[in-house]
């Protein structure tokens, strides 16, 4: 039986290699390698920003891998630590936690092995080279505002959160609240989390909807659960009165604003801040090393009025 | 037997339990800690009196105003201020007209003579976005290591600006008085929305 | 009859981790240097610690789906204690926590929940899967209320000691694992409750009838998972210096799986904790050697779920050979 085992071991083995062999251009000088370490994988948006960053790294002509950190900070460590021994050239991160993941760079750094932050940030100005960052309070402050006027400042809503244990559920959720919550008029009635999962909040929505039948909006601290909300409300029937909004960008929500179910989102710019990583990481191998420590990158209100201008994570080609 | 193994075993939880704890006075124990908080109102009192000075400079609103309709790429490499990559740029002006209107959430006002078109609307409602703190140039965000903290310094600024520098204004603003103020300003350079141009005010008053 | 399986699994396990060994080295050379040895050790160490007491649980034929939540709430109650101690206002008291104080309620914490775990199973008759199943969901929900779903951060270079430090050339998580593991396998081994643990799995009926306290050998089992659940969650914050509400979230299945690699069946009586140990080895081995190849994050789950079914599938039909 050991013997099968060792043989299917090599199957395997084989079967790595031509993974391994397959992945990357084929070289005479084997070229650099770039790390792209991503929180989560299992949200497309994740999955386009890594992917884009990937994309612009090997056409600069890095070899390039993703890694998935799984929403955890300790599998992320993990990662920090085969990148250093596989002696990455830099690091392309998404962190999974402001705080948790500054050791990691830390440790990067320590190792000679430059990180640049992309979308999320860590709170520390030294330990990485510079940190491309989607300002999500300030894009909420801007979707809380349009929401006050669309609502005519007076209304009951609901709120659906994200991962509670996330810095953007509260980044995004502080912003909002930091100008809905001057209208007096304006009620939350019940504040949820989803998970940022679409299935989970159309079950969240559908429970909300029994207790209260009489809501005019939901806000949603991203677009899966905007679309899993207002399926809930259109199962419902009550599509033309509820008013929902969400956050990212994502393709659903485009398409649907353009049809006139949702009513307005937040496009953050996956793509743009991570090419903009890849260039920059690129730049600094190249020598260059005056970089601003800090790139917010704005969040654009995207309503039924310009939605002309934008499409799925991005603007209008 | 038992006796010895009761007492060396209570002996050994105790010494654990000594060095696994130790107990203070709440007050006194608060009294030590430093607010770990980043203290915001402070820092935007701070902020606010550096803005006063800034304003000094700020490019006279009827300037701004021609150079946005007529050359944006010009206004923004000149005046304008940007935060990070975006195609919004922040200005600071000031200037004066004649009030025209008074609406719901602006004062509508002229700055060029005939007093007829509505130049600028002096925002009174919505005081919500980073206009000010972005168009100050007073701080970087690469000064603060979190950007919450940066974000709380516009919430801090628009505050008072809906406390202390609009309600004694609005309280007595009529019609065809001559305001004078200093502001802030966003405009997108895909999206230009300039008549009447928003703006956040900083100082305003009616001068008769 | 057990020790010869057990034995022959452990020797499979073996096999297969010394041919990864080998074709990983043959295929990069940057896998077999020390530094990248003690990485692996390192990232294993906290599997290793959970998985062991997983095993004994898994011995007895039951299971513990709870163990990556009480991860969590350990290293929160830990962090929030060293960071915050508990406020006492009504009496104007502030009690502060030392590091030890605060490691020693978090296990604490920890075995305590494992305890209510075997209560639950034993006296009240629920099924373990659905019990640990029940306390998976509630100790989450401790965490988030204990830490307002915001990680508890900057705990102090004592602390930290544990989960970066380095003692005689070795790392302290390694340290700890190695400690837990020698002496769980002395426990399962050389003790009265450690062949009671197998006969139960064995047999339960039968041990049963011949006197053994089913229940309380149960109930032991179940809090050593949750204390040594705690230890790992100690461990994960102090190497992070951070305490994550949603930290070891999918541990109870890694674990699961370095325990069924090990060899350790799981309808229970067979298996060992250095099975279980070479099972996290060649978990943690694989996930290190996927990375140093460069292998597509979706490709690595798919290979690490067919090494599981593999592991089973041989352990299956190598229990019939010998029946």
């Amino acid at each position: 039986m050991s013997k099968l085992f060792t043989v299917i071991l090599a199957i395997l083995a084989v079967f790595f290699s031509h993974i391994v062999t397959c992945s990357g251009p084929k070289t005479d000088d084997t070229p650099a390698h770039i790390a792209i370490v991503i929180s989560t994988l299992n949200n497309p948006w994740f999955v386009v920003l890594g992917e884009s960053a990937k994309q612009r790294a090997e056409e600069l002509g890095y070899e390039a891998a993703i890694f998935d950190s799984q929403n955890d900070n300790a599998k992320e460590a993990d990662h920090f630590e085969n990148i250093i021994a596989a002696g990455y050239k830099a690091i392309l991160f998404n962190p999974t936690d402001a705080d948790g993941s500054i050791s990691n760079v830390e440790k990067a750094k320590k190792a000679g092995i430059p990180t640049f932050c992309m979308d999320r940030e860590i709170n520390s100005n030294t330990a990485a080279v510079t940190q491309i960052l989607s300002d999500n309070y300030t894009g909420c402050v801007a979707l809380g505002e349009y929401f006050v006027k669309k609502l005519n400042k007076k209304g009951r809503y609901v709120e659906l959160l994200g991962l509670v244990g996330d810095n953007n559920t509260w980044n995004r959720s502080r912003g909002f609240h930091s100008v809905v919550d001057n209208y007096p008029d304006l009620k939350m009635v019940a504040q949820q989390s989803a998970d940022f999962d679409r299935n989970k909040a159309m079950e969240v929505m559908e429970s909300i909807l029994q207790a209260h039948p009489d809501i005019d909006a939901v806000f949603c601290g991203n677009d899966a659960m905007a679309m899993g909300a207002y399926q809930a409300i259109a199962a419902a029937g009550k599509a033309q009165h509820v008013m929902v909004f969400g956050f990212d960008g994502a393709r659903d929500v485009i398409d649907s604003i353009r049809d006139g179910k949702i009513v307005a989102t937040g496009m953050q710019f996956p793509k743009i801040m991570a090419r903009k990583t890849a260039e920059f990481a690129d730049e600094y191998i190249r020598g260059r090393r005056d970089f601003e420590q800090k790139i917010p990158i704005a969040v654009e209100l995207v309503t039924r009025e310009n939605i002309k201008k934008y499409a799925a994570y991005g603007k209008a080609e | 037997m038992k006796i010895v193994k009761y007492a060396v075993l209570f002996i050994i939880a105790a010494v654990l339990l000594y060095n696994s704890i130790y107990f203070e006075s709440l007050s006194e124990h608060q009294a030590t800690q430093e607010p770990a908080e980043f203290n915001s109102p402070r820092y935007g009192l701070e902020f606010w009196k550096k803005l006063q000075h800034k304003l000094i400079d700020a490019v006279p609103a009827p300037t701004l105003l021609a150079l946005l309709h007529r050359d944006m790429q010009t206004a923004i490499t000149k005046y304008g201020r940007t935060l990070g990559v975006s195609s919004n740029h922040s200005y600071l002006l000031q200037g004066s007209g004649t009030l025209l209107k008074i609406t719901d959430d602006a004062l509508l006002v002229s700055i060029q003579p005939p007093a007829t078109q509505a130049d600028v609307a002096i925002a009174t409602a919505f005081i919500f976005g980073n206009d000010i703190r972005d168009a100050s140039g007073l701080v970087a965000v690469s000064d603060f290591p979190s950007t919450m903290e940066f974000n709380t310094i516009s919430s801090e600024i628009n505050k008072m600006v809906s406390n202390t520098v609009l309600p004694p204004v609005l309280a007595r603003a009529q019609v065809g008085q001559r305001i004078r103020f200093g502001a802030a300003t966003t405009v997108s350079e895909d999206d230009p929305q300039l008549t009447p141009l928003r703006i956040v005010p900083i100082t305003l008053e009616i001068v008769d | 009859m057990t020790k010869i399986t057990a034995n022959l699994a452990k020797y499979q396990s073996l096999l297969a981790l010394a041919t990864m060994i080998l074709v990983l080295s043959l295929l990069s050379d940057k896998f077999l240097t020390v530094n990248n040895g003690w990485n692996v050790m390192r990232q294993i160490s906290v599997n290793v610690i959970i998985s062991a007491g997983m095993t004994l649980v898994i011995l007895t034929g039951g299971i513990d789906l709870s163990v990556g939540s009480i991860l969590a709430l350990a290293g929160a109650v830990a962090a929030g204690l060293l960071k915050n101690g508990v406020a006492l206002e009504s009496v104007d008291l502030f009690i502060g926590f030392t590091v030890l104080g605060a490691v020693l309620a978090a296990a604490l914490v920890g075995a305590a929940l494992g305890f209510f775990n075997g209560i639950v199973i034993t006296r009240f008759k629920v099924p373990p899967f659905v019990a640990t199943l029940a306390m998976l969901t509630m100790a989450r929900g401790l965490t988030m209320l204990w830490s307002g779903g915001f990680p508890i951060t900057g705990l102090g270079k004592t602390f930290a000691f544990w989960g970066t430090g380095w003692l005689f050339g070795i790392p302290m998580p390694v340290w700890i694992s190695v400690s837990v593991v020698s002496i769980l396998t002395i426990l399962s081994r050389k003790t009265k409750i450690g062949r009671y643990i197998y006969a139960i799995g064995g047999n339960e009926r039968a041990s049963q009838l011949s006197g053994l306290n089913v229940q309380k050998i149960k109930i032991f089992v179940y809090t050593c998972a949750g204390l040594l659940a705690a230890i790992g969650g100690i461990l994960v914050t102090a190497r992070l210096d951070s305490a994550q509400p949603n930290a070891g979230m999918g541990y109870e299945l890694d674990s699961i799986a370095a325990v069924v690699i090990g060899g350790t069946s799981l309808a229970g009586g067979r298996g060992s904790i250095p099975g279980t140990v070479l099972g996290a080895l060649i978990i943690g081995v694989l996930n290190n050697g996927l990375v140093l190849l460069n292998v597509s994050p979706f490709w690595q789950q798919v290979i690490k779920g067919l090494v599981i079914l593999l592991a089973v599938i041989i352990d299956r039909a190598s229990a019939k050979n010998k029946r």
